[in-house]
């Protein structure tokens, strides 16, 4: 496989179960190694690093969006915003963090108080804290519903125009795509296919 | 329903860290139930076959000298069944082509015509002395194995002024020395104390008794009416002069047996309760957590159509397996253990043979509490999770919820790190499981500060008897009737620095219906080597008729200052006298009581007669003041304090290595054990957020950190429960252990604390890096798409 990624482009990659997009993410991520091949982040080879410098990689570089949210369920929202600006080292004011995502009424909610588009707006919020390079997005609408679901895209959308930031969301729902700047279509560890939209589509304009 | 046990199987293998600890620590507590119970029952049973098969008397009476023929008489007291006369002398030993030592042995000798029915000799080793060699003498065994005795040994006996050499042509036991000790004596010396049974007639004549005997042993037909012929006996020698006439239960031997049964029992009931509760805890937090991981498949078992009944039972099994796996565990480490501890007292307590039996009722009661424990953790949440709907068990439970309570404002006020608010929510939101953990925790700590608390109280009474109570260094004993001068006499002897008299004999104590036998000591007042201490360990004041007590008479007497006494010597003119108790003092060994000596002679009615004196000397020379004192007739006993204290301090140090390793491995596996559950619930429970915490990038130190730190706080909060909890078993100990016969002091000093403290941190910090490590090897991106 061969991908390259530029700075400030949001990728959708699709595929159906088993094949590939989740390994393809970790190892995005720094969660995983290739077992061979290179992968570099700017001049930085993740392939050959260390723990402790993925570590570091997903520290001060990315963000991430699980489907299932993957909140502190023993932290409220403005805590779990916190967990990711304490470490990190220009963050965002948690507070703004979550205003940008339309949380910031809901801010010392548990997260057994929150609807599920809510935790996943706090994880989002928690994701783009840091300032990320990149944030990478894991079937982020995957256990909402659609109109949910359009509310959490738009809050990603929001981020990709106002800070730039790279995004690479991968889904198995293909109207997704229409957001992107350019959608890859995995199958069995491979990329098949590669669209570039001219013209990208705002959430609500979605219809799945 | 195979699949089910292959299941069952599974998610015990599974749980393999928080099962192995369970099971354990409810075999420490079984263990420690079947080796105390066991213990008895073989103490117990040895004792009876052997009182039984060598005729230990039911009464006996020491009296003056009384011909055998007047013997015969007490047969005709209605009850009495076996009546066997004796003499019993005390003599100092001295061993050929040995150093000079300072040894107190009893002759015994029983006339032929009275065959000994009464206290047999079980022969060891040699043979019986001969009638037609003059001097043979048995010797006791744990005197025989302490001093290297053999058969054939020549000893030299100082018998009231006459030398006696002696041959040993024999070594045996008794029952009334199966535990040898020396009357009033606190501790057994058993190199410096030994039993000699020799031919009556070379004891007659060496002590001129001859056709005489100065104690009688008495078998009756009726335990239940001997008190009426102990009556009848003190009538029937009254005019012979009476010393004492007891039963049983006055009898040191026997006194210090059953006393120590008694101790057994009492830990029979305390540890095995302490580790069935932990037990119980740990079995709580397991089943909860594994029904709670298994919320789903419950529900899919019922959906499918198992009955509440039948996935009750497959989860109970759960726990009654892990009840199993500790009882049999628990069995085996018990015989061992008991096995072992058999020999140990065997060592102290001498038995012909003590064949270890199995208590079958330890067998049941154990059994029956293990699975008392593992029922009581466990079947609350099975049965919650067998009634479970299965329509609600098949939908993704809800997440954790959460409120703000007011340990959030403090962590707003003290801004505290997200991952700190985590755990110390964590820690609330379980309150029951917190609580019990901590409890875990402390009940470690407490079972080490007793454990030390034990070591501590006897290193106590070492110092309060050699050092604090006792300050001479050589105690010399005088035949009795001796007269006042010899103290003179004694402090002449160069090297001797200080000499005191004392005077010392068996009292009946008596107020109102009750009645002691007591040590009474008439002691110099102004005493600076004999210091009688009250309960405030400050020297007691003695003047005038005044009696000192120690507090376990007062207590057994209900004895208050200024309560009357009426007291009995029983040294044969059983002289009595009204006294007025003075002072309580503390003494740990025997029942003890002080008066002047001035007043001790005038009530004895022995004036200017002293028992002995008590000697400061220089101790380089005290090998030649050993030889000036065994020159003297008159002396049957020279005791040198440095060498008694040695010698207790090497048996104490044996029998206490065992118990302090045993102390130790409990204690660990209590704390350890509460701490690797609770973390590994804990990490399992949290597994989501911690890789999480791993993926969003934090390291594997600062994810650590959560639990760590919820072990940190409950480790915190345990440590001043289980240093209260220590003290309240301490004082349990001392309250179930504490007799007439032995007592320990109640006294926790700082040391022990701060060695719990250390080995409760030490292990701690083990299980800390445990969890470490399982954050470490943590697989956090396969958890991270988990289900909650």
């Amino acid at each position: 496989m061969d991908l390259e990624i530029t700075e400030g482009e949001m990728l959708v990659l699709l595929g159906p179960s088993g094949s590939g997009k989740s390994t393809l993410l970790n190892l995005l991520g720094g969660l995983d190694r290739p077992t061979s091949g290179s992968l570099t982040f700017g001049d930085m080879d993740l392939s050959k690093a260390d723990d402790r410098t993925l570590t570091k990689f997903r520290r001060d570089r990315l963000g991430f969006v699980f489907q299932s949210y993957n909140l502190a369920s023993s932290l409220t929202a403005l805590e779990n915003v916190l967990l990711a600006t304490d470490i990190a080292t220009n963050p965002m004011p948690a507070r703004e963090a979550l205003k940008l995502v339309g949380m910031e009424d809901r801010v010392h909610h548990f997260p057994s108080q929150l609807s599920g588009g809510e935790q996943q707006r706090v994880a989002i919020a928690r994701a783009i804290a840091k300032r990320p390079d990149v944030l990478l997005c894991d079937e982020p609408t995957g256990a909402l519903d659609v109109e949910t679901g359009i509310l959490v895209l738009s809050a990603i959308q929001e981020i990709h125009q106002t800070f730039k930031t790279t995004i690479v969301l991968i889904t198995h729902n293909a109207v997704i795509g229409g957001i992107a700047d350019r959608v890859c279509t995995m199958s069995n560890g491979r990329i098949v296919g590669s669209v570039t939209n001219n013209e990208r589509l705002s959430p609500s304009e979605l219809n799945w | 329903m195979r699949v089910l046990k292959r299941k069952l199987v599974r998610d015990l293998w599974r749980q393999k860290i928080q099962a192995s600890t369970i099971i354990l620590i409810l075999a420490c507590g079984v263990s420690s139930q079947v080796t105390s119970l066991s213990l008895i029952a073989t103490l117990n049973a040895a004792m009876d076959r052997y009182y039984q098969s060598q005729g230990f008397p039911d009464l006996f009476a020491k009296l003056q000298p009384v011909p055998l023929a007047v013997v015969g008489r007490l047969h005709s007291i209605s009850g009495v069944s076996t009546i066997q006369p004796r003499i019993v002398f005390d003599a100092s030993l001295q061993f050929k082509d040995e150093e000079n030592d300072a040894v107190l042995a009893k002759l015994i000798g029983v006339p032929e015509e009275f065959e000994a029915n009464l206290n047999r000799v079980v022969l060891r080793k040699g043979e019986l002395p001969s009638t037609l060699r003059k001097n043979q003498a048995i010797v006791s065994e744990v005197f025989a194995e302490a001093r290297g005795i053999q058969i054939g040994t020549t000893v030299f006996a100082n018998v009231g002024g006459h030398p006696l050499e002696l041959q040993i042509c024999g070594i045996g036991i008794s029952p009334e020395y199966l535990f040898q000790i020396r009357e009033g004596a606190g501790v057994p010396d058993n190199e410096r104390f030994g039993l000699l049974w020799m031919n009556y007639q070379d004891l007659a004549v060496a002590t001129k008794m001859e056709g005489a005997c100065n104690e009688i042993l008495f078998d009756v037909q009726n335990t239940a009416g001997q008190n009426f012929v102990i009556e009848r006996i003190k009538r029937l020698m009254k005019p012979w002069g009476i010393r004492s006439v007891f039963d049983r239960s006055q009898q040191d031997s026997h006194r210090y047996t059953t006393n120590a049964i008694r101790q057994l029992k009492s830990i029979a009931v305390v540890p095995p309760a302490i580790f069935l509760a932990v037990a119980s805890f740990l079995i709580y937090i397991s089943t909860a957590r594994l029904l709670k991981t298994e919320r789903e498949q419950i529900a899919m078992l019922r959906a499918f159509g198992y009955s509440v009944l039948e996935v009750g039972a497959h989860y109970l099994s759960y726990t009654l397996i892990l009840v199993l796996l500790g009882w049999l565990l628990g069995l085996v480490w018990g015989v061992l253990l008991a096995g072992s501890a058999s020999s140990t007292y065997g060592s102290i307590y001498r038995f012909p043979d003590l064949p270890l039996r199995l208590d079958m009722n330890s067998l049941v009661i154990s059994i029956f509490a293990a699975c008392f424990s593992g029922l009581l953790g466990g079947a609350y949440s099975v049965w919650k999770a067998a009634r479970l709907e299965p329509s609600l068990g098949l939908r993704p439970e809800p997440p954790a919820s959460y409120r703000l309570t007011w340990i959030d404002r403090i962590a707003f006020h003290l801004n505290l790190p997200p991952l700190t608010r985590m755990l110390i929510r964590g820690l609330g939101r379980w309150p029951i499981r917190t609580s019990l953990g901590i409890v875990g925790i402390s009940l470690g700590i407490s079972v080490m500060i007793l454990g030390g608390y034990t070591q501590g109280a006897i290193a106590n009474v070492i110092d309060f008897e050699f050092f604090m109570t006792r300050r001479y260094d050589v105690l010399v004993q005088f035949v009795e009737g001796t007269p006042a001068s010899a103290a003179e006499e004694i402090r002449r002897i160069p090297g001797v620095i200080q000499c005191e008299a004392f005077s010392t004999g068996r009292c009946n104590f008596g107020v109102g219906h009750r009645q002691r036998t007591v040590h009474l000591f008439g002691i110099d007042p102004s005493s600076s080597m004999i210091v009688p201490v009250t309960e405030s360990m400050a020297p007691v004041q003695l003047h005038g008729n005044g009696i000192a007590v120690s507090s376990a008479l007062a207590k057994s007497l209900e004895i208050h200052p200024g309560s009357s006494i009426e007291l009995e010597f029983q040294n044969g003119n059983h002289k009595r006298v009204d006294a007025v108790a003075e002072s309580l003092i503390t003494d740990y060994a025997g029942l003890n009581a002080y008066v002047t000596q001035e007043c001790f002679q005038k009530w004895s009615g022995k004036s200017d007669q002293i028992s002995g004196v008590v000697l400061q000397i220089d101790l380089e020379k005290s090998q030649a003041i050993l030889a000036e004192l065994q020159r003297r007739p008159r002396i049957v006993a020279t005791t040198f304090k440095n060498k008694s204290l040695e010698n207790f301090r090497s048996s104490e140090a044996k029998n206490l290595l065992l118990f302090r390793v045993f102390n130790m491995l409990f204690s660990g596996v209590i704390a350890v054990g509460a701490v690797l559950s609770f973390a590994s619930i804990s990490y399992v429970e949290k597994l989501r957020d911690l890789s999480t915490l791993r993926a969003i990038g934090y390291s594997a130190v600062e994810v650590g950190w959560v639990l760590i730190g919820e072990l940190l706080v409950m480790g915190i909060l345990a440590i001043p429960i289980g240093c209260a909890g220590g003290y309240f078993f301490a004082w349990i100990a001392t309250f179930m252990l504490n007799s007439e016969t032995q007592r320990i002091p109640f006294l926790v000093d700082p040391a022990t604390y701060a060695n719990s403290i250390f080995v409760s941190i030490t292990s701690g910090t083990a299980a800390g890096l445990s969890i470490q490590l399982w954050v470490n090897r943590m697989d956090f991106v396969t958890l991270l798409k988990s289900k909650e």
